[in-house]
């Protein structure tokens, strides 16, 4: 539970007050449209957090109910992103695929190895798919990584 | 219309471009099948895999994407109660009990025929006002260009929203992200932070695919695995004449619907799943069986939502305003292209733009018969597994922002944003009003600086900026665009208020009186 408009209210006077500083070393004409869009994004940031204030709405679709494993999507995706430059499309997609199958799966069935075998199957044919539409059909580069192999 | 027509209409017809929209059709079909999924992520997705296409054929698949997204999203809403996007709601009313009572073939039939009628409907209505309205278009100078930017985000900030106050705050953060880079006239740079990589700006499509993709993986992440239970049906001969003699007995339903899809698809911000429920409560006002509805009626299935493409389509490709989250990807796709909407479209481009336009015909007929001939098929991609699914969207996200410049700091910025636009989200903020911020930002600045070039140069800024009819037309619209929503919530909780406070009244003389007073009052 949390009071949106309040913590969105924060967030929209912090970001102005921000870019505000930031645009002080900033010509007339590169700053006349920065300053309008801040004064209404400050007004509106004020108008939000009189609104949190006022009406203390717990609003309660504010609650991330499971940020653990929205976590750790965001870290295999950035896990993913690192692995791209070093072992290429190809190798990091089909391992990508592989591991994110796995921990997707229910808790007792992460164990098993049908589950891995399963995973790495459809890790190997999604990868084949995108690689033969893009790299072959639509001539989207992949990275090839340091192998070269993508 | 011009010579460009006829040209446009044979273009469909060449191989790549019918191959990409069967494509883009049966994609968006998928998508549609799969709850959870939204048409615009896919388009997002999509959109840089159109850099190497001719312009005209990514504007055809991403155009039979949309559309076989609004044919497929009534598979879910009527073989498992839940609609595939949001504007197959209401077929979930009808179409789920019409399913359980061993009709659903019925239903799919008559949902495929609706869009059918709905999509030339519309792309009737697209074909038709957008010359005219594009025309206006030549009388807009900078200031005007500014203010329509401007109203443009004040209608999508107010309508798209749950509150008009975030709506707008989105907003105004996508104009603010739009600043990012070197200034267009003055030449300053902006908060690039020392990165040269920002020096051009946000990309766009490193953007789109962040700020609708990203949030859609975690959201389905939070929400985990749903298992549902497909209800099985058997093919049936026989049944698609019937279905399709009996709504001709229905054109009134059939007009009145694809008229609702098409004028809620133009008014920018209000999506798809309004004018579904708009169609069916017409339906359900209009009919002379209105206790059916609810429990299975073919009546209720027949909804809105595929002339709702193309009603988007309209304002998007006129005026730069697009009628929905997905008619703003394809107008961000359309940027990219370096084709910018306006009259230049029907001129300049005249031969993309009409061809874009005539594939709409193209298209709903080629998803109509995949929708008829193939919805068994389609129906077994609702029990894909989500583990096979997210790895598959956020691959792809990440090849489609590696492909547009092949740099990995694109792919970073794509997810920062995602993760960004995910908690923005869960405060309220919707992604929608942000991406048209970015969007409209340039237009909005480029205007408003040569308009206080022109000031100056004549002598008054405010004159420029605020003595022009057209300008001041476009000033009245963004008030009323803040303000109806205003008056709209006060109206309502008025009415409330008196109803509540007369049901009293008659509380103390009779029950019965109080009980209509209260019908009455949740009509209003």
């Amino acid at each position: 539970m949390s009071n949106t408009n309040f913590l969105t209210g924060l967030l929209a006077l912090a970001v102005s007050s921000l870019a505000f500083l930031e645009s002080r070393s900033f010509t007339f004409f590169g700053r006349v449209f920065l300053d309008w869009t801040l004064i209404v994004l400050t007004i509106l940031g004020l108008a939000l957090l009189i609104k949190g204030l006022l009406l203390r709405e717990q609003v309660k679709a504010a609650v991330v109910k499971e940020i653990g494993k929205v976590w750790l999507t965001v870290l295999g995706l950035f896990i993913y992103l690192t692995l791209i430059p070093i072992f290429g499309f190809i190798i990091a997609s089909v391992s990508g695929f592989t591991l994110s199958g796995v921990l997707l799966s229910p808790g007792p069935m992460r164990k098993l190895f049908s589950t891995w075998w399963r995973s790495f199957e459809v890790g190997l044919l999604v990868t084949f798919i995108f690689y033969v539409l893009f790299k072959l059909a639509l001539a989207v580069p992949l990275p090839g990584g340091i192998l070269g192999i993508g | 219309m011009n010579e460009n027509f006829w040209l446009a209409a044979l273009q469909i017809f060449t191989p790549g471009n019918l191959f990409f929209l069967v494509f883009g059709g049966i994609a968006g079909i998928v998508v549609g099948c799969l709850p959870g999924l939204t048409a615009t992520m896919a388009l997002a997705l999509l959109v840089p895999f159109t850099f190497t296409m001719p312009a005209v054929t990514g504007l055809i698949m991403l155009g039979g994407l949309y559309v076989g997204a609004m044919f497929g999203d009534a598979i879910p809403a009527t073989l498992i109660n839940t609609p595939g996007t949001p504007s197959a709601i209401a077929t979930t009313f009808d179409g789920y009990p019409l399913a359980k009572k061993g009709m659903a073939q019925q239903a799919l039939i008559t949902n495929a025929v609706s869009s059918l009628f709905g999509g030339i409907f519309g792309t009737i209505a697209l074909l038709t006002l957008s010359p005219p309205l594009a025309e206006m278009g030549l009388k807009f100078g900078p200031p005007e260009y500014f203010w329509m930017a401007i109203f443009g985000l004040t209608i999508i900030g107010a309508l798209a929203s749950e509150s008009i106050l975030k709506g707008l705050t989105a907003g105004a953060l996508g104009l603010l992200l739009s600043t990012v880079g070197i200034s267009p006239i003055a030449g300053d740079v902006r908060f690039t932070f020392g990165a040269p990589s920002l020096q051009a700006g946000v990309d766009l499509t490193v953007a789109l695919i962040g700020l609708f993709c990203i949030p859609q993986v975690l959201e389905m992440v939070e929400e985990g695995a749903k298992k549902y239970r497909v209800i099985q049906y058997q093919s049936q001969k026989g049944l698609f004449l019937q279905v399709v003699n009996y709504l001709i007995r229905k054109p009134f339903l059939m007009i009145r619907s694809a008229l609702i899809g098409l004028i809620v698809g133009i008014m920018p911000g209000v999506g798809g799943n309004v004018a579904a429920l708009l169609s069916y409560n017409e339906a359900v006002r209009w009919s002379k069986n209105k206790a059916e509805f609810g429990k299975g009626t073919i009546d209720g299935v027949e909804t809105a939502n595929c002339s709702v493409v193309q009603g988007s389509i309209i304002p998007m490709l006129t005026l730069g305003i697009p009628g929905s989250p997905a008619a703003a990807v394809i107008l961000g796709a359309l940027l990219l292209h370096g084709m910018r909407p306006g009259p230049e479209l029907f001129t300049k481009y005249g031969g993309t733009t009409y061809t874009f336009i005539l594939s709409f015909f193209v298209a709903v007929v080629v998803m109509f018969i995949l929708t008829v001939l193939g919805s068994r098929f389609f129906a077994k991609m609702i029990s894909v597994p989500l583990k096979h699914l997210l790895p598959l969207i956020a691959f792809l996200s990440i090849i489609g922002s590696y492909a547009i410049r092949n740099s990995l700091l694109d792919v970073a910025m794509m997810l920062l944003l995602g993760i960004l636009a995910y908690f923005m989200q869960k405060l309220g903020l919707q992604s929608g009003p942000l991406v048209l911020g970015l969007i409209m930002g340039p237009f909005a600045e480029q205007g408003l600086v040569q308009s206080l070039l022109m000031g100056q140069a004549a002598g008054s800024v405010l004159k420029v900026m605020f003595g022009r009819p057209i300008s001041l037309v476009l000033i009245g619209l963004s008030a009323l665009s803040i303000a109806w929503p205003l008056i709209s919530a006060w109206r309502k909780r008025t009415i409330l208020s008196e109803a509540g406070s007369q049901g009293r009244l008659f509380e103390e003389a009779s029950d019965a009186a109080v009980e209509t007073l209260m019908v009455e009052g949740e009509k209003v």
